[in-house]
């Protein structure tokens, strides 16, 4: 990498770096550090925390519920990163067919829910599929759908999918807007020369748009991986991880561990196990998308 | 904006798919903001009813009830130093890590992107006895320190990505020129980075804002309290009080929609140049 | 002359720095922190009356007043106390994970000598004073005492007078077989005859712990109290296997609210209040909300022919308690004062006049109005306490307890799990526990 022009001695450098650094470290890394180190110990909160080693994490393993919770967080991952990034890639290609104001309209609307509050936004979707006065079953019945009103959230089967279509509404505007800038970049010549030679949209799509936009791609995915391990207000507001575990995830797990029954060094080990599985998909993603070229 | 030239009908055919999506995504807060304009009575005639008359007391009775004005200025007494200290940090360590060369720079780069990645479930308890320790609990400093830290990663990761996206010769030429790298930083970088530091100011302002944990957990005091968690609290006195529930969640929403709108073409356009990196 | 108005000076010098003394060592004001969980409007009303009544009682105090819910409280108190912060007087929940954990580790003080001196529990059972006792080794149900409480609870059958009597009920019902044709007479006329919502809240654990506590008379109640207390036991006894059995059968067969599994517990309070329903299993504290419904009548759960005295799951509301933060034998007398002042039958009075069931009784000449509900609850919660006949929560026999029961109900009432299964899971959750004590 080339020397940058403003580069100068290490030290001196270092101070721009330090007061970011030592705030970090001091409220975030620092209590990170000691949740770790929590992680091998048996604690209630009361009294000193007792070394067990690694026996959370043995028992982790074993654990029925949190198995669940990883299993659940798989399955929702389709819907916090494959979904939306699929929508947000086609909306992103068509919305050129809007003309240029209402561009900014349709923008601006479809990326309103990512900035709500996701604690409030589970308590509106609670209401939304409330089986008596939630507008979504009011609304099958007055078409004539009334079989489809299930209890939405109550429903061991269809909880997880209707919690999934929640975040797929909260991220697709999101991921739409990204890939809209990354349309901006590429080439219009390289539009001209295929559709020149005839080429249909589908085609255009597949063989041109898609690829160029791997690293938007790779952007999402790594946003919306991280979003989904985090995961905690939306669903815990939904559905507390209920019902009988049919929508936990880890994150909810932890807190159950932790602030409801106080086993606060499980609850620490599920933490760290969560973080440690971010990174290692978030590196696996990073070594399969290497954009050819681009950024 | 690479064109396929669609033909009309098929441009017509997206641009109502467009249309149907953006109403999919503000539907809810259309149904929201419906609800809290009803009366309990209202709500038993069906949800998509309209109301006899706009029940406008709800936001009355929750902004009251719900204590909505002491929630409300703490939020703000919390967001504007958050916002502040974190995009000067975020520029600081930014410029750092866009322009220069320093020990364990990767290893720095790292630790920060861990805190991004950890949820704050995690971590929140060894933060409470260390606020505990430095006699900080119950205090505003235990909800803007904490939450300063928070936004370093992001902030230092978008404003050097977006440093790093000026054109180097004006940044040598200042450099020949003499100036010391932080006259360069205020008086060549910063006025370059508008767009940037006003949807770094968005991001920080609505992650801020919409934070609940922290505040649950460092802080006793209902008179300290923010605005989520007076809205999750009030939720838990008024489930029965569907309305007024409602109306609350508009109160807690409208500042971060206001705010959005705003600035949100700048918003938009800073978030995908960052992104992009 | 002279001397005279000298003297009389001096001595009014004196007389006035000795009041204004006595004025500055009362107004060296003491600040009493005091958190709770009454969350719900009328019950935050009544506190902030008792407050008031007890700061112009008391002058040169303060109190010090945080309102939490119920699950921060129980998270935060345990953190502050920890720390050395917090609450002077709070609530506290009974049971293992708060209470008992909490005595053990000395957070709290020992409450006998001034329940002795008050009169505190006085025309309660001895049951009800036992659930807030924790011995030095960790025994629940002995040992000194660390929590009185202001209001009573008791799990009940809400019925709706007027849809009962539309279908044909006779009213009243006067056993376990009169419920069950009831509820085919309602059904018949169809309506539906259960309310039930399992979203949130403990709605299904309540209607099964009443269907299973009826069938206990108060002189069989040693069997519960040692599962509860943690002596040991099983629960897989012949009462909650019925109970799983009936719970099940009346989920299958449209007995409950259509779309049950996703509408939350309030939400069928609602429902029910509305006349949707005709019965309602549920605690005293959804009076608040039920008694906008004229129709709406309260009642112990029905028991079998042959049970003289059913136990009727009940208890009392979260304990207060004197916390360690009381060092000074005037600050732990100060903390008993306040006490005193929200339990006393004084305090049962404003209690019961904002809709409360007291777990003191009324004195006998106080005239205070109350609602029907009300006036039905008390004649109930006095005839419980004389027979000691008030049942568990049984979640509280042990910390995990209260989750086993909501993951597990739901299976049940869904079909997916057997009464057998159901009952060997609480079974399974509690031989684990008494296996770590």
């Amino acid at each position: 990498m080339t020397k940058s022009p403003l580069d100068g001695r290490p030290l001196a450098n270092l101070l721009f770096l330090l007061p970011s650094l030592i705030i970090y470290v001091a409220f975030i890394f620092g209590p990170i550090v000691v949740a770790v180190g929590l992680s091998f110990t048996d604690w209630n909160g009361l009294g000193r925390p007792v070394f067990v080693g690694i026996a959370n994490y043995t028992a982790l393993f074993r654990d029925p519920d949190f198995l669940t919770a990883m299993k659940n967080n798989a399955v929702l991952m389709i819907f916090y990163c494959l979904v939306p990034l699929a929508l947000g890639m086609v909306l992103a290609s068509v919305v050129s067919a809007v003309p240029p104001r209402e561009r900014l309209a349709v923008r601006t609307l479809l990326f309103l829910p990512y900035i709500m509050p996701s604690a409030v936004i589970g308590i509106v979707w609670r209401w939304l599929y409330n089986p008596l006065f939630g507008p979504i079953n009011q609304g099958l019945k007055a078409v004539g759908l009334g079989a489809l009103a299930l209890p939405w959230l109550g429903d061991f089967t269809w909880a997880l999918p209707a919690v999934g279509f929640v975040v797929v509404w909260y991220y697709f505007g999101f991921c739409m807007v990204i890939f809209m800038t990354g349309l901006q970049r590429l080439d219009p010549s390289l539009y001209e020369a295929s559709r020149i030679d005839g080429a249909g949209p589908v085609y255009t799509f597949r063989r041109i748009t898609f690829p160029l936009l791997l690293p938007e791609v790779r952007i999402v995915l790594l946003l919306t991986i991280i979003a989904s391990i985090k995961s905690f207000d939306l669903i815990f507001t939904m559905t507390r991880g209920g019902p009988a575990n049919a929508t936990l995830v880890p994150n909810i797990y932890m807190y159950e561990m932790g602030f409801q029954l106080s086993r606060f060094g499980y609850a620490a080990a599920v933490a760290v196990f969560g973080a440690a599985a971010i990174f290692a998909v978030n590196y696996a993603v990073h070594r399969a998308i290497n954009p050819k070229d681009g950024v | 904006m690479p064109s396929s030239a669609p033909t009309a009908a098929r441009s017509a055919g997206f641009r109502i798919v467009l249309w149907a999506f953006a109403l999919f995504a503000i539907a809810p807060f259309g149904l929201l903001v419906m609800t809290s304009l009803k009366s309990q009575p209202d709500l038993m005639r069906g949800a998509f009813a309209l109301p006899s008359r706009p029940h406008f007391e709800n936001f009355v009775s929750a902004w009251v009830d719900g204590h909505f004005s002491t929630y409300f200025r703490n939020s703000v007494l919390v967001v504007v130093p958050v916002v502040i200290f974190g995009v000067i940090l975020g520029l600081l360590s930014g410029f750092a890590f866009a322009f220069l060369s320093f020990p364990l720079k990767k290893i720095a780069f790292a630790l920060l992107a861990l805190g991004m990645m950890v949820p704050s479930e995690a971590y929140i308890i060894p933060l409470y006895y260390e606020m505990l320790y430095l006699g900080l609990i119950n205090s505003y400093a235990a909800l803007i320190l904490p939450q300063i830290a928070m936004s370093v990663p992001f902030a230092t990761f978008f404003m050097a990505s977006a440093m790093q996206q000026l054109p180097t010769d004006i940044l040598e030429a200042a450099r020949i020129d003499g100036a010391s790298r932080g006259r360069i930083l205020m008086k060549v970088i910063l006025p370059l980075m508008g767009p940037s530091i006003s949807s770094l100011a968005l991001f920080l302002f609505i992650w801020t804002w919409n934070e609940f944990l922290i505040p649950l957990i460092l802080v006793n005091d209902d008179s300290l309290r923010t605005l989520p968690l007076g809205m999750l609290f009030f939720q838990g006195r008024h489930t029965v009080n569907i309305p007024v529930l409602t109306a609350g969640a508009v109160l807690v929403i409208l500042p971060v929609i206001v705010a959005y709108l705003f600035f949100q073409r700048k918003f938009v356009e800073g978030l995908t140049a960052g992104a992009s990196k | 002359m002279k001397l005279r108005q000298i003297h009389l000076l001096g001595i009014g010098c004196v007389a006035a720095a000795t009041a204004f003394a006595g004025q500055t060592s009362v107004a060296a004001a003491q600040d009493v922190p005091v958190w709770h969980s009454y969350t719900y409007e009328a019950q935050a009303e009544t506190m902030r009356e008792l407050i008031a009544s007890f700061v112009a009682e008391h002058s040169g105090v303060t109190i010090d007043e945080t309102v939490r819910s119920f699950d921060d409280l129980s998270l935060t108190l345990r953190l502050a106390l920890q720390a050395g912060n917090g609450p002077m007087v709070t609530q506290v929940n009974q049971g293992a994970k708060d209470m008992g954990t909490m005595a053990q580790a000395g957070l709290l003080i020992p409450l006998d000598d001034y329940a002795a001196k008050f009169g505190w529990g006085a025309g309660q059972s001895a049951g009800i004073i036992d659930r807030g006792r924790w011995s030095e080794s960790g025994q629940f149900g002995e040992g000194p005492n660390y929590g009185i409480s202001s209001l009573g609870e008791i799990v009940g059958l809400y019925y709706n007078e007027k849809v009962l009597e539309d279908a044909g009920v006779a009213l009243p019902i006067e056993n376990f077989q009169g419920f069950l044709d009831a509820l085919e007479k309602v059904k018949a006329a169809g309506v539906t005859p259960i309310a039930m919502g399992t979203a949130s809240g403990n709605l299904p654990l309540h209607l099964y712990s009443a269907l299973a506590q009826s069938q206990v008379d108060a002189a069989d109640r040693g069997a519960l109290d040692d599962l509860i207390y943690g002596r040991g036991g099983d629960f897989k006894t012949e009462a909650n296997m019925t109970a799983a059995k009936f719970l099940q059968e009346w989920s299958k067969n449209d007995y409950l609210l259509s779309g049950f599994s996703g509408i939350s517990g309030d939400d069928a309070v609602q429902l029910f209040t509305a006349g949707q329903a005709a019965f309602l299993t549920g605690g005293s504290w959804y009076f608040g909300d039920v008694q906008n419904n004229a129709d709406i009548h309260f009642m112990p759960f029905p028991a079998p022919e042959g049970v003289s005295h059913p136990l009727s799951v009940g208890g009392v509301d979260m304990g207060w308690t004197i916390t360690s933060l009381a060092k000074s034998q005037a600050e732990k007398d100060l903390g008993a004062e306040f006490i005193q002042h929200v339990v006393s039958p004084a305090a049962a009075v404003v209690w019961a006049r904002h809709g409360y069931l007291p777990a003191t009784s009324l004195p006998k000449e106080s005239d205070v109005e109350l609602s029907g509900l009300l006036k039905e609850a008390i004649v109930i919660w006095d005839d419980l306490n004389a027979n000691n006949a008030l049942g568990h929560y049984i979640d509280w026999a042990s910390p995990t307890m209260l989750k086993t029961v909501q993951d597990n109900i739901v299976l049940l009432m869904a079909g997916r799990q057997s009464p057998e299964e159901f009952v060997g899971k609480l079974d399974a959750d509690y031989q684990a526990f008494l296996a770590t004590k």
